[in-house]
């Protein structure tokens, strides 16, 4: 319960943390004449609200019984492949170009999805292939 | 309207149909995920072809969402969620060409009733909102925000903070009322503000495979025999519709009316209208309930799906998830959703109501009676496999947008971000509904304050507006006072735990 509590209050914090970044970006745009409220004003409401919002969430996390919707366990290792994969992934465009780079990433994603390599290559031939035919071939994507 | 009786519109229906079956089929791949996905190809589309390949998509999808269920006990969409128990059991003791055809000849009913009330009360909507100005539009969007809010079902506090992400997202770029750039980050491909479609993509397709990485599936065993025909898909659930025709009536009207409140649709209509059954037969036990309670689900989901677009043409309001994302789509096509739509474009708005009629009347039986007989090989489709698939579509369907390959990045962020709202128990579709609202209520209120000489008394001064002003205040009452128990759908990934 405790770590569920935690977690739930590190969403909250988050959010806050949010909300203040916003509000203080927001505070910086221009005024209208007359000093009425211009570009900014919505942002800042929305920081605000945002802060509210977060307060109230973190007051609820700390005080509420049940806060078991907070599902922090479970394998984040691929999860951050992943992303770094996709990180990475125009940087690879320019170099290789896009279908070459697509095969590589659906080849390394099938891996983390824990396809074996025949099953990882193959789906990645053959999706590219598809993407190929579809998308250049057909709706003339440039890709 | 020739387009949709021509080879390519009717290509557009039958493939839209059957990628809607497969999609709704599969446990994980919801029908806002399938309509996500089908963007980038809709995008180079005509719309008059573009937009009869949705509805048949989500139509099915919906309706495909209860083949998980029956097979496997894993509910396909979070609309078939609400029953999906009750479907399994009866799939177990009747065979699941019944069950599938009780949800398919519910999902049938349920999808024409909406889309014949969709057909009568736009036009009226349209009507009215001819007299619209910016401060009844801004009232407008404070009433869709607001119903969005209670529409959650889950915890209000949550539905609110997806709800601001959303609408600070739609802040990002130019200010559309005063030309002021904001949240840029110095980017010039920011500056143009988030690509609505590439967000849609990370938000409801990406978040999916980090979700399955994550916390990957177990696998279950698959145990039913294939027993029964067609007599058993079609013949007996239509006798029983027939004998509680009343309550599938009732229930296809609670999902127009659900469906019609913006941010609910076919999800938030299912669970309300299977509460109601389940409060309504609350004493009675026996296996004829369970029917009841799969036909008052499964119709007005389909209802729901109908109604949702009744906001979205009329008023440019998005009833739920998929008519966002097509709403985004007509925006990037330059159609603007509202009143003139229906003088600019009349033979799209009739195409649409012609494909409801044909999706429900036709392809659902037809789609129904198929993904009963194909349910068995679909669920052994291993879903490391398809989402592999599916992380290809991201990729190439955020590049394919603006040609522009930095757009991964944003399609990975906003799955990255959808992932932790969904491992927190926020929704997404108010984050989707923020999106589309935030422009609406910033730019109208902008327009109006500086018209009035910001005099913020002149938005309380029109009847209409005082109205709309009212409805709000009446949604959040309601919403506080029943807003919890009675609606507790699950969360965007569809798992029922969450």
């Amino acid at each position: 319960m405790k770590a569920i509590k935690s977690s739930a209050a590190l969403f909250s914090f988050l959010i806050i943390a949010l909300g203040v970044l916003v509000f203080v970006t927001a505070r910086r745009f221009p005024e209208l004449p007359e000093g009425h409220p211009g570009p900014g004003l919505f942002p800042t409401l929305l920081g605000g609200g945002l802060i509210l919002c977060g307060s109230l969430l973190l007051v609820s996390a700390l005080w509420s019984v049940n806060s078991a919707t907070i599902q922090l366990t479970g394998k984040w290792t691929p999860v951050l492949l992943i992303l770094v994969l996709l990180a990475g992934f125009p940087f690879l465009v320019n170099q290789i170009g896009f279908l070459a780079t697509i095969s590589i990433a659906l080849f390394l994603t099938g891996m983390l999805m824990r396809l074996n390599i025949l099953q990882a290559g193959l789906t990645a031939v053959i999706t590219t292939g598809f993407i190929y035919l579809i998308f250049d071939l057909i709706l003339h994507v440039p890709l | 309207m020739n387009e949709l009786f021509s080879l390519q519109g009717i290509l557009a229906l039958l493939l839209g149909g059957l990628y809607g079956a497969i999609f709704g089929a599969i446990p994980g791949l919801t029908a806002t995920l399938a309509i996500a996905l089908f963007i980038p190809i809709a995008f180079f589309l005509d719309p008059s072809i573009a937009l009869p390949a949705i509805i048949a998509i989500s139509s099915v999808a919906i309706f495909a969402g209860d083949v998980g269920s029956t097979v496997a006990r894993i509910p396909g969409t979070p609309a078939s969620a609400a029953y999906f128990e009750k479907l399994f059991s009866l799939s177990r003791r009747e065979g699941p060409l019944y069950a599938l055809g009780l949800s398919a000849m519910g999902s049938a009913v349920g999808g024409i009733i909406g889309a014949v009330l969709l057909m009568v009360t736009a036009g009226v909507i349209v009507s009215f909102a001819r007299q619209f100005s910016s401060f009844e539009y801004f009232w407008i969007a404070i009433l869709g925000l607001t119903a969005g809010i209670f529409a959650s079902g889950g915890s209000t506090l949550k539905a609110l903070a997806s709800l601001l992400l959303g609408i600070l997202f739609s802040t990002v770029g130019v200010d559309p009322t005063l030309g002021y750039p904001r949240f840029h980050f110095g980017s010039t491909q920011l500056m143009g503000g988030l690509n609505y479609i590439v967000a849609m993509i990370g938000l409801f397709g990406f978040s999916e495979v980090l979700n399955h990485l994550f916390n990957p599936a177990q696998k279950y065993e698959v145990k039913f025999s294939t027993g029964g025909s067609a007599n058993r898909f079609f013949l007996k659930p239509l006798a029983l519709m027939l004998k509680k025709k009343w309550m599938v009536i009732r229930s296809s009207l609670v999902g127009v009316l659900v469906g019609f409140l913006p941010g609910a649709g076919a999800d938030i209509g299912s669970w309300v209208s299977t509460s109601l059954e389940k409060v309504r037969q609350k004493g009675r036990e026996g296996d004829e309930n369970d029917d009841e309670i799969i036909l008052a689900g499964t119709s007005s989901n389909n209802a729901a799906v109908a109604s949702a677009w009744i906001p979205a043409l009329s008023l440019g309001l998005p009833g739920d998830t998929v008519t966002a994302i097509v709403l985004g789509v007509f925006m990037m096509k330059g159609i603007s959703p509202g009143p003139l739509l229906f003088d600019q474009q009349p033979d799209l708005i009739t195409a649409l109501y012609l494909t409801f009629i044909i999706s429900n009347l036709f392809l659902l039986p037809f789609y129904g009676y198929l993904s009963a007989l194909m349910a068995k090989k679909l669920i052994k489709t291993p879903m490391p496999l398809l989402l592999t698939v599916v992380t290809a579509l991201c990729i190439v369907g955020s590049y394919a947008i603006n040609n522009e390959v930095r757009d991964v990045w944003i399609m990975a962020a906003m799955g990255l971000l959808a992932f932790l709202l969904q491992r927190g128990g926020f929704p997404l579709a108010q984050v989707v509904l923020g999106m589309v609202l935030g422009p609406i209520l910033e730019q109208n209120f902008m327009v109006s304050a500086i018209k009035s000489k910001w005099d913020l008394m002149s938005f309380f001064d029109r009847p209409v507006a005082l109205v709309l002003m009212a409805c709000t205040i009446i949604i959040v009452v309601v919403g506080i006072k029943y807003g919890k128990g009675l609606i507790t759908p699950p969360s965007e990934s569809g798992d029922p735990m969450e």
